[in-house]
């Protein structure tokens, strides 16, 4: 899975935003705000991956368990997929 | 609350929004209406709502306003990124195909701002050098834009959903500065890294800003954002700037009494300095102009500088500058009517048609337009009054 082309994810003061462009602008008009957990998963996501890589990757960075890095990574990713913005 | 007092509890909180500092407190509630149409006619809805975030609740408007003002800033910092990356985009690939530009205006004020989303930017304003304009042209239409339209001054490309990139071909319109700017690409210098993108020095830049405004002032007005630029890069560089390059150059363009009373005006709204009459006139003309002028101060604005009208009387200043609305120039009906350029005889006929469609079609424009030649002559000789101590030069 990683993120749809024409997705950008750009840092805007203290704000972390992801907006369309290009041809991914005429399904997405709007604007998501990400927090820093948001932004590094996204990071990931940017390349093909799995969800395993990026659990263990928030595993790691985090200092978290696996339980509780899975609730944080479904709830995001089904953000994601509600906006039609992960490619699976 | 009356509305100067209104007007100076905005910029209160204007200040606040950007500079901190004391909160803006108010024993009475203004009018929110009006002020959330105040700040959406300058575009300033993002400072005013940062600020309106740090405030205690009492403070602020009802809340269906407060959600409009939330929801701007929301749009804003969404603009903003959009606009990040597709200038970064442009640029690179201006660098790789060895187009010389020189960012203007928006692009770099809003550096100086604390947030860039706060200071709102309708499209992106680049320098380039005419004989590179195909290749420009090549460049924006492989990335997505059309070309809108194109003027005297500039090119303006447009892509969907809302990114307006404005290639200018001069820096300033034919007129009072044109000699001064002639050698513009002589005083630009290279941006770190790059061989290609150019800016001004940030004492050019300041000038420019001033002769930015004062083109505004001579035609439709200019709003509250164009003080806010000042004082916010006058915030950050006063320490940095050769001062007296700066005046000498102000000099050549006469136009150093000018940015004194814009720095005066600055110290007024932002720095708690004392107001007067005039600087009360001038706050209301400002405000009263919103972010880009009116169509009602173009029309005084003409009766003002009208060339070589200038000895003549206001009467017959303002009836040319009326002639000229109801019997455009023949390069401006082309603009409307493209046929005119293959057909330039018919331009009588293009004017009595354009009278028609107007009386019939657009009466409400034409009510605009006409009402605001009527009352005409105190405004003319109020609004020269305030030019001549602004001591704004010629056009």
């Amino acid at each position: 899975m990683k993120v749809k082309e024409g997705f950008m994810m750009r840092k805007v003061g203290d704000q972390i935003v992801v907006v369309a462009m290009g041809q991914a602008a005429k399904q997405f008009h709007g604007m998501m705000n990400l927090n820093e957990t948001g932004a590094f998963v996204w990071e990931l996501l940017k390349q093909e991956t799995s969800e395993e890589n990026v659990l263990e990757a928030m595993m790691e960075n985090y200092g978290i368990d696996r339980e509780r890095a899975k609730k944080g990574l479904d709830s995001f990713l089904d953000k994601l997929r509600t906006v039609g913005v992960l490619e699976e | 609350m009356d509305r100067k007092r209104e007007w100076r509890y905005l910029l209160e909180i204007v200040r606040y929004g950007l500079d901190g500092g004391d909160c803006p407190c108010s024993e009475e509630q203004p009018d929110w209406e009006y002020l959330y149409r105040v700040c959406k006619r300058h575009r300033i809805e993002g400072i005013v709502c940062s600020a309106l975030e740090k405030m205690p609740a009492e403070l602020h408007p009802p809340m269906e306003i407060l959600e409009k003002f939330r929801y701007t800033w929301k749009v804003e910092t969404g603009r903003e990124a959009v606009q990040q990356f597709a200038l970064e985009e442009l640029l690179d690939a201006y660098e790789k195909a060895g187009v010389d530009c020189v960012l203007l205006k928006g692009i770099l004020v809003k550096k100086f701002y604390p947030s860039p989303e706060l200071r709102m930017m309708a499209d992106l304003d680049i320098l380039y050098r005419p004989r590179q304009g195909k290749r420009v042209n090549r460049i924006l239409l492989s990335q997505g834009y059309v070309c809108d339209h194109t003027d005297d001054n500039h090119k303006v490309y447009f892509r969907k959903p809302f990114m307006n990139i404005e290639m200018h071909h001069r820096v300033v319109y034919e007129g009072h500065f044109s000699d001064y700017y002639k050698d513009i690409w002589k005083r630009v210098k290279l941006q770190e890294g790059k061989k290609h993108i150019y800016c001004m020095t940030w004492e050019d830049f300041y000038i420019y800003m001033m002769v930015h405004l004062v083109k505004h002032f001579q035609g439709g007005g200019s709003g509250i954002r164009s003080i806010i630029d000042i004082w916010q890069f006058t915030k950050v560089m006063k320490d940095r700037l050769d001062w007296k390059y700066i005046e000498r150059e102000l000099d050549k363009i006469k136009l150093n009494e000018f940015v004194r009373h814009m720095q005066k005006l600055c110290g007024i709204w932002f720095g708690g300095g004392q107001t007067t009459g005039f600087y009360d006139d001038l706050t209301e003309f400002i405000i009263n102009s919103g972010i880009y002028g009116t169509v009602g101060n173009s029309h005084i604005s003409r009766a003002i500088f009208s060339g070589d009208n200038q000895r003549k009387g206001i009467n017959y200043r303002h009836f040319r500058a009326t002639l000229r609305i109801v019997f455009l120039p023949y390069e401006n009906m082309c603009k409307k009517y493209s046929w005119l350029k293959k057909y330039p005889v018919l331009l009588p006929a293009a004017w009595i048609y354009r009278i028609v469609h107007f009386c019939f079609k657009k009466k409400g424009k034409t009510t605009e337009v006409f009402g605001s030649t009527e009352s005409e002559r105190k405004k003319i000789l109020e609004r020269k009054e305030l030019f001549d101590k602004l001591a704004l030069p010629e056009r």
